[in-house]
């Protein structure tokens, strides 16, 4: 009921705040705290139906509970911490029973849409639950496709022979595959989100192995019961294509269980207080040279000479959500960021209301409930004007020096060494390290160009000192010997 | 949170069978639940299913 809460209860989860912090080119360290109300109106209203416990109208000062943190996406979990209300332990519950808490979830909205979710029905979307990519990923990385691009009818057949003991002739997978493919779309459509081929919602026949796993499912699973889950299974979601809109929240909602999950947490409140609960863990930054909005309101050099951050937020649900966004390399200067959906298209809406922004923090606020429930921000990055006037300078010496070696004047040795000075001051540049990986990143192609620009000139300095244009008339001679000559006549005078 | 949960799924007086086993559930099974690979009975070899491989958690991890 807190994961789908009616209109009485939205108000229980009071606030969500997620802290952003881009620590290096790779890592991005998430501190998320939930805020929930006072629970006792939500159990009082629970446990006595139960027959368990007779509350006689009051609770017991301390119960355990279940509740839920975040929904994440299926990957290993990294640098993950979780902290109860008060500091007291908070126990991520088993994976287990994750699966088992969001097939009921999705059996209590399949009755609230007026299609119930059967029993054999029931397995499949406990199947598509309990898959983990990685799996598939990280035991067959060979077969894992590249980018958006769905997975091969064989490199599903491998994966079923090899991490799931189910050896399928090709002819029945096939008829599996065709079997699914209506589901499949219904799944993608309520969705609305970019293909994943490694989403258990989107390649059904990767649920598949994930069956006979399933505790209530009759041991030896043979083909043919394999067949008779999925037939249930894709009846299921036909009556309920059938419902119209009132079932658009199953099906997204096991779409979605396709490539997420529900982080639950089991913590011991007291019912009559609000309580706190904290997760730290860390992601992936993904960074990209280019905007990846293209529509005409980026401008041209923010669209091609910034790079970007991409983080993805789930600011969905009642109750009001702040983030904020930073990074730990003072060096770096972040931009306001742009909000968009999973597509890489803008947000018209975003519902913010109270904005708070510098050079190196932006952090929005926002209490409407219609804002997007997943959305990604773009986070432009650049280097802070101390660092990048010295670099722009020394670009353009060094730019210049190049030209002037490259073009066919006639220089002595001389001036060629003095025209070569800049290149001093690109290699101090260059052999600077930076505070951050992601400094580095960012003036990554800065730092390119000046190494081209350095080899240029050492090449070319190379073939002035060989013969190349250099001035026939006065091969020894040098500013410094023609300085002293001209001393020597003024002394004796 | 799901992305889309529609009105949300109330625990009214029709449910409370469900409920019933619903708070059962969470007593005790949730936390002694398992998949049938993290189990005993999974390091066996099942009739007509062939070897699990060096991959399988079974085997990796026998007795978690």
């Amino acid at each position: 009921m807190l994961l789908a809460p009616p209109a009485e209860y939205q108000g229980l989860r009071r606030r969500v705040v997620d802290q952003f912090t881009i620590v290096s080119a790779n890592r991005c360290q998430l501190a998320r705290s939930i805020n929930w109300g006072p629970l006792d109106g939500l159990l009082n209203s629970i446990v006595p139906g139960t027959g368990r416990l007779d509350t006689a109208g009051r609770l017991p000062p301390e119960v355990c509970l279940l509740l839920p943190i975040s929904t994440l996406p299926k990957r290993a979990l990294v640098g993950f911490d979780l902290v109860g209300p008060g500091g007291s332990d908070a126990h991520l519950m088993p994976y287990g029973t994750s699966v088992a808490i969001q097939g009921n979830l999705i059996a209590l909205l399949a009755e609230a849409a007026g299609c119930p979710l059967p029993g054999p029905a029931r397995r499949v979307v406990d199947a598509i639950s309990r898959f983990r990519p990685g799996r598939l990923s990280g035991n067959l990385p060979r077969l894992a496709p590249r980018g958006d691009r769905p997975l091969s009818f064989e490199a599903v057949r491998t994966y079923l022979d090899a991490e799931a003991d189910l050896v399928v002739p090709a002819p029945t997978l096939r008829s599996w595959q065709e079997l699914l493919e209506p589901a499949q779309t219904l799944l993608g459509r309520a969705l609305d989100e970019p293909f994943d081929p490694l989403s258990s919602a989107d390649t059904l026949l990767l649920a598949v192995g994930e069956l006979w796993r399933d505790p209530d499912v009759p041991t030896p699973l043979e083909i043919g019961h394999i067949e008779y889950y999925l037939r249930e299974f894709t009846t299921w979601i036909d009556e309920l294509s059938l419902a119209g809109a009132a079932a658009t929240p199953v099906l997204s909602t096991v779409a979605e269980y396709g490539r997420r999950w529900e982080a639950l947490a089991a913590v011991i409140v007291d019912p009559y207080r609000p309580c706190l609960i904290k997760m730290k863990e860390e992601r992936r930054t993904i960074l990209a040279r280019r905007h990846p909005v293209r529509d005409g309101q980026v401008p041209v050099r923010q669209r091609w000479l910034t790079p970007v951050a991409l983080v993805d937020i789930d600011p969905g649900g009642p109750g009001s959500y702040h983030v904020s966004i930073g990074t730990d390399d003072s060096s770096i200067e972040l931009s306001t960021p742009i909000t968009v959906d999973l597509w890489h298209r803008r947000i018209a809406r975003t519902y913010v209301e109270d904005v708070h922004g510098n050079r190196e923090v932006y952090a929005f606020y926002s209490t409407d409930a219609r804002r997007a429930a997943r959305a990604r921000l773009v986070v432009g990055l650049s280097v802070s004007p101390d660092v990048w006037r010295v670099a722009a300078a020394i670009g353009i010496l060094m730019s210049l020096t190049v030209a002037l070696s490259a073009l066919p004047f006639q220089l002595g040795a001389d001036a060629v060494a003095v025209v070569a000075v800049p290149s001093s001051f690109a290699a101090t540049v260059l052999l600077t390290r930076e505070r951050s990986s992601l400094a580095a990143w960012v003036l990554g192609p800065t730092k390119q160009a000046l190494l081209a620009l350095l080899v240029a000139l050492a090449v070319l300095s190379g073939l002035r000192a060989l013969g190349w244009h250099t001035p026939p008339d006065e091969p020894a001679s040098s500013i410094m010997s023609g300085q002293a000559q001209e001393t020597g006549r003024r002394g004796p005078g | 949170m799901p992305k889309n949960y529609g009105a949300g799924v109330a625990g009214g007086a029709a449910r409370v069978g469900g409920l019933r086993s619903f708070v059962r559930l969470g007593r005790r099974e949730l936390w002694v639940r398992l998949d049938r690979n993290m189990i005993a009975g999974a390091r066996k070899e099942p009739a007509g299913r062939p070897s699990a491989g060096p991959s399988s958690p079974a085997e990796l991890a026998p007795g978690s």
